[in-house]
């Protein structure tokens, strides 16, 4: 899961999650982001580097 | 003092501040970052969790929720509230959360009791949950200081710095290695010379000056004036948030005034 | 207390008399024990 705070200045990115992620496959990270309105690297980061492992974990519930 | 707003949006504020020194311009950051007051779900009661995320995790997301209130002041910390911390309606915000799989739980799925609370966005994802799962949370918000803990942190990024000040002199032959060094993109050539086109901007960095073989570039910091940007996560808007990190001070203030008077 | 098991999904008692934790049903061994019913109480740190 997507965490719900950037660790590094608290701001919320989790809201755009499921947003970014559709828009990605599509258009280029970086101009989503900058649309999303995540501006600063710390922030950027939390969305770019993020694997989703939820829907791998559950197969093993 | 001299104030001068620069910038004020929702969830954001920039001003100036002229005429002070930099451990009152500090105060006030440091102020909106850890002692402004705000809503964050403080303790949970779990009823079913069947989801992939262990109780602790889930307990975690849910305390990180960026809460707002209609009117947040008819609130009152804990530990100043006249029930003594005991726990009434004027300091615990209840609500339940209750999902049945398969989909996602989002922040918006949380049911506060109070119709003028509810959650800054809507659209976190919690926890996802497949066939069958399910969550039953019960719980309730209190307001906190993110002194405490990071949940209640109101003022995500606050910071100051010297007003910039940046000089071109005579000496000045319009060679335009300072525009290519600047990384702000700030300067500009015009008529042979160099221009500054918004100075606020400027990281004080002195790439210019080192790149400017004529010495004309001049960068200092003007001492006593300050760019403060403060920036919100949503449950307090910007402009509160000034206000109650100066008021906060203004206490403590006062405070050590009274402490120190009995010795005099 | 309740067990299950993790290949067939049935509730398993464990006899403790037996040597070893095996499921009567399908002979697995690795089991789980079942989350209790009781309400659990925690902050959200």
């Amino acid at each position: 899961m997507i965490p719900v705070r950037c660790f590094s200045c608290g701001t919320v990115i989790s809201g755009v999650w499921e947003e970014y992620r559709e828009r990605i496959k599509s258009e280029p990270p970086g101009k989503v982001l900058d649309e999303l309105g995540v501006e600063r690297f710390c922030c950027r980061r939390m969305l770019l580097s993020h694997v989703e492992i939820v829907d791998t974990l559950r197969r093993y519930q | 003092m001299k104030v001068e707003l620069l910038e004020l949006k929702e969830n954001r504020v920039r001003f100036l501040l002229k005429g002070v020194s930099a451990a009152f311009a500090n105060g006030i950051r440091r102020a909106a970052l850890a002692e402004v007051p705000n809503l964050a779900i403080d303790e949970i009661a779990l009823y079913d969790n069947t989801s992939v995320l262990f109780d602790e995790q889930l307990a975690l997301r849910l305390g990180l929720v960026p809460i707002t209130a209609e009117d947040p002041s008819v609130f009152s910390l804990p530990e100043e509230c006249q029930c003594g911390g005991a726990g009434c309606p004027g300091c615990r915000l209840d609500f339940m959360v209750t999902v049945e799989g398969p989909g996602m739980v989002y922040s918006r799925d949380i049911k506060f009791t109070d119709p003028s609370v509810r959650p800054v966005v809507d659209t976190i994802p919690l926890v996802v949950l497949g066939e069958g799962e399910k969550v039953v949370i019960e719980g309730y918000a209190t307001l906190g200081v993110a002194r405490s803990h990071a949940k209640w942190n109101a003022g995500t990024l606050c910071g100051y710095k010297n007003l910039p000040k940046i000089e071109i002199g005579p000496e000045c032959n319009g060679c335009g290695k300072c525009i290519a060094e600047c990384a702000r993109n700030i300067l500009v050539l015009e008529a042979e010379r160099i221009k500054v086109t918004d100075p606020l901007n400027c990281s004080l960095c002195k790439l210019c000056v080192r790149a400017c073989e004529t010495g004309a570039v001049k960068v200092e910091p003007v001492l006593d004036c300050f760019v403060l940007s403060i920036e919100g996560d949503g449950s307090v808007k910007a402009r509160d948030m000034v206000w109650m990190a100066t008021s906060e001070i203004r206490k403590r203030a006062e405070y050590l005034g009274n402490w120190l008077a009995e010795f005099a | 207390m309740a067990y299950k098991c993790t290949r067939c999904k049935k509730t398993v008692e464990v006899d403790y008399e037996y040597s070893g934790i095996r499921c009567p049903y399908c002979g697995h061994r690795i089991l789980m024990k079942e989350r209790p019913t009781t309400v659990k109480r925690m902050k959200a740190v």
